[in-house]
């Protein structure tokens, strides 16, 4: 019996245990696969499917995490159609039915780690690839997580990581959708407001967006002058901003404090892969 | 007890909840502490070992093929002590395929010749030692605006090499402190007699560099261990515009910390109390070299900033500890060291290393050996930085708050030498930092230990660990509480190769400045 034939059928076992080392050992065998590009099996749909099962698992949720974590590794259209519903299910669209798969955690009662983990997965499978070969009903489906996600962002008491989850994914999700031909803008203007890490997250997201270069520019004062900014590059950023927003941006020192931010997380992102 | 199976949506959790936290870090503001920096500088001419230096170093020396045959096959490095220009070449050719170290120069001719090479071969001279590598760094990069420095001895050259904006403690003729910049320091010394310097020499390598210095195979070396350095070094001296040692006057000595000269005792009395006053956080270098007829001084000098300075001492270098030993658990509150110092420190301290071969395997291998040190000084606090994952040990009682702050100003901390690591080796953009993949599982793996299975579920014990793997510390009922930060660095080849010479001290210094640690050691009862 192959590696993945037995950790899927380990996914069925009654020891949650099992279940656990199962979608552990799926997510490393799904990394193998993108890494070497290998063609995904038909096992693997039997995986992803098994997965999807496991993203509701009543044990533990590090097993709904670890199967969020397995279905972003292995990827594909098929993992994103599996993770989507669950996001729904946790950020229900209000006025929309409600919770509609008979989901055995409410996402009151889902634990932080576990819903983050989700967010980030289903950013890590949105390849353009992936985007490409959406039909009406996924792009349907990934309008409401976003417009969902967008809203949770605003609430008091979100779990810090699951808003950073959150801006990561839409990141990804607004850079990629534009190259694939999408018509899915991201609006998180609104995120600007508050200030803080959320505005400096979705700064970048719309510099890298809307300006590349004026993102390159803001990267190379940090690297080149630290704590210094060139005046006529600040304007011309500000405009950037200004026209990208069409409202009017922070005070010129909140700014500068952001693009020194944007320049450091710009750096981390890169180095995260996450970058489009 | 084995580490739980690494599961990726833990890690992925722990990773991205961090990286949030760098990102904080990062932008941290200056913490605005009065903090001095002092006391032993020196002027540094840092060459990186070439094939022409080296061919030049062998040929002006004389050394015959037999003699660094013989010194290549040492068992240490020859010597403690160079005399002629031979003795610097064998140590340095035995450094290359062995260990850095730092090697006594004190004869005038080899001095002026190291002098003569250096300045042929280019390179700046630069402020060298930990006070001047801390004060540059608080100032400079992280802009705290009430950091100074003081130097025992500050000749006109050694003041001219200090960066602008950084600034200087002085005394005036009635003992009056003041702070001035660099500059202007540098126009208070014109009227003074020159005073002496120490000058180092460094020589550095990469790792796998073949240096041949003749067409025959054997003439030539392959650096086995590195990046590294050997430093060549020398006492205060006397030097000319030339750069050469002057016969005219005499080496001094340094008699007492703040030894601001012209006052009277009593007049360097009434300045130390004031400094204790004015700069409640102190970091101290140069204890270790201190004279034994110099230490009763020195010592009565600690005992006036007891009660009113915390007081910081990087261990590095010459370690030197029979002294020292004495003086930490009465006047230092915190210790900085690296984890290759570690090992010998603890062995000679409380007779034992939790290190094989002077290398841990495991960070609860060198969290045994830094819990054993920090109680055998009594230490409130102790931070050890490595390239893997940074330890930060603080005396019971703590509050949470505390220890999250010693977190940030490490990873701060990191930030910051990174950026300066990052413009000392390129003027080109400055290379992806972010915080290293095996640091993270290093601290998974430590909570994993912490955390312990005995009595729990598999799930009980990941959760445990994941939940302490997020926080980065615990703490111990009367004992220390302990903080691990996953190391922050470079992506790529730069990592393999960067020199990191210099950056101990810094670290070490925004650690503690950035920390929210204040406690200075107590007056001891009469």
């Amino acid at each position: 019996m192959s590696d993945i034939r037995e950790q899927v059928r380990d996914l069925h076992s009654p020891d949650p245990v099992e279940r656990l080392r199962a979608a552990a050992g799926l997510g490393r065998l799904g990394a193998r696969v993108r890494e070497t590009h290998e063609t995904l099996a038909s096992e693997y749909r039997s995986a992803v499917t098994s997965l999807a099962g496991a993203l509701r698992d009543p044990e533990s949720p590090l097993i709904r995490a670890e199967a969020a974590w397995a279905l972003g590794r292995i990827g594909g259209l098929a993992a994103l159609r599996r993770l989507l519903p669950r996001v729904e299910e946790l950020f229900p669209v209000p006025g929309a039915g409600g919770q509609t798969l008979g989901a055995e955690t409410s996402p009151a009662e889902e634990a932080a780690d576990a819903i983050a983990t989700l967010i980030a997965a289903v950013g890590k499978v949105l390849s353009e690839e992936v985007l490409a070969g959406l039909d009406a009903e996924d792009i349907a489906g990934l309008s409401r997580a976003r417009e969902s996600l967008l809203r949770h962002l605003t609430l008091a008491g979100t779990d810090d990581d699951v808003r950073v989850a959150i801006v990561e994914t839409l990141t990804i999700l607004s850079a990629r959708a534009r190259k694939a031909g999408l018509d899915m803008p991201t609006d998180l203007a609104p995120l600007l407001c508050p200030g803080g890490r959320d505005a400096i997250l979705a700064a970048i997201a719309l510099l890298r967006e809307s300006a590349p270069d004026a993102g390159a520019v803001a990267r190379r004062w940090h690297q080149r002058t630290g704590w210094q900014v060139p005046e006529d590059a600040v304007s011309a950023l500000v405009e950037t901003w200004e026209a990208q927003l069409g409202v009017c941006g922070p005070d010129r020192a909140t700014l500068l404090e952001w693009l020194d931010m944007a320049a450091i997380v710009w750096d981390l992102q890169a180095a995260a892969e996450i970058a489009p | 007890m084995s580490t739980p199976e690494p599961l990726g949506s833990i890690f992925e959790s722990i990773a991205r909840r961090w990286r949030t936290r760098f990102i904080e870090a990062a932008v941290r503001p200056p913490a605005g502490k009065h903090v001095l920096c002092a006391y032993v500088s020196t002027i540094d001419r840092c060459l990186p070992v070439t094939e022409p230096l080296l061919q030049a170093m062998i040929r002006e020396s004389g050394v015959t093929a037999a003699r660094i045959a013989d010194a290549r096959g040492a068992a240490s490095l020859p010597g403690g002590r160079a005399t002629t220009r031979g003795d610097v070449v064998l140590a340095l050719l035995w450094s290359l395929e062995h260990q850095g170290g730092r090697i006594g120069v004190d004869e005038p001719g080899v001095l002026d010749w190291l002098s003569d090479l250096f300045a042929r071969f280019g390179n700046d001279e630069t402020p060298g030692g930990a006070p001047a590598a801390m004060i540059d760094t608080l100032t400079r990069l992280c802009r705290e605006p009430n950091a100074a420095v003081f130097t025992v001895f500050h000749s006109e050259k050694q003041a001219s090499i200090y960066a602008s904006g950084i600034r200087f403690l002085t005394a005036d003729a009635l003992g009056r402190l003041g702070d001035v910049d660099a500059a202007a320091y540098h126009r208070v010394r014109m009227d003074r007699p020159a005073d002496p310097d120490v000058r180092n020499y460094p020589l550095s390598y990469q790792t796998g560099e073949h240096l041949a210095w003749g067409p025959d195979p054997a003439e030539r070396v392959r650096v086995a261990n590195g990046p590294d350095r050997l430093i060549c070094t020398a006492r205060y001296l006397h030097f000319d515009v030339a750069g050469h040692v002057s016969s005219g006057a005499p080496p001094a000595s340094i008699d007492r910390i703040f030894q601001f000269p012209g006052l009277t005792e009593i007049q360097r009395d009434a300045a130390t109390a004031t400094v204790a006053a004015a700069y409640p956080y102190m970091t101290l270098t140069g204890l270790q070299g201190a004279g034994k007829e110099q230490r009763p001084a020195i010592e009565r000098e600690l005992g006036m900033l007891l009660g009113k300075v915390t007081l910081h001492i990087e261990l590095s270098g010459p370690r030197n500890l029979d002294w020292l030993k004495e003086l930490l658990p009465r006047y230092v509150s915190s210790v900085g060291v690296n984890d290759d110092e570690l090992p010998a420190v603890c062995q000679e301290i409380t007779g034992a290393t939790a290190a094989a071969d002077g290398q841990y395997d495991s960070v609860w291998a060198f969290y045994q050996d830094a819990r054993a040190l920090a109680a055998a000084f009594d230490l409130p606090r102790l931070y050890v930085h490595t390239h893997l994952a940074d330890l930060v040990l603080r005396r019971e009682p703590v509050e949470d708050d505390e220890l999250l702050a010693e977190i940030l100003a490490d990873l701060y901390a990191k930030w910051i030498v990174s950026r300066w690591l990052g413009m000392r080796t390129s003027s080109g953009p400055l290379p992806d930092v972010d915080l290293k993949r095996e640091g993270l599982e290093a601290l998974l793996t430590f909570m994993a230990q912490v955390a312990g299975l005995s009595g729990k579920s598999l799930f009980g014990w990941l959760s445990d660990t994941a939940r302490l793997a997020q926080k980065g510390y615990f703490t111990v009922a009367d004992d220390y509480a302990v903080a691990l930060i996953p190391v922050a660095w470079f992506h790529g080849s730069l990592a393999q190769t960067i020199i990191t010479t210099g950056a101990g001290d810094r670290t070490s210094a925004v650690s503690f400045v950035q920390s929210c640690f204040s406690q200075p050691r107590p007056v001891a009862p009469a």
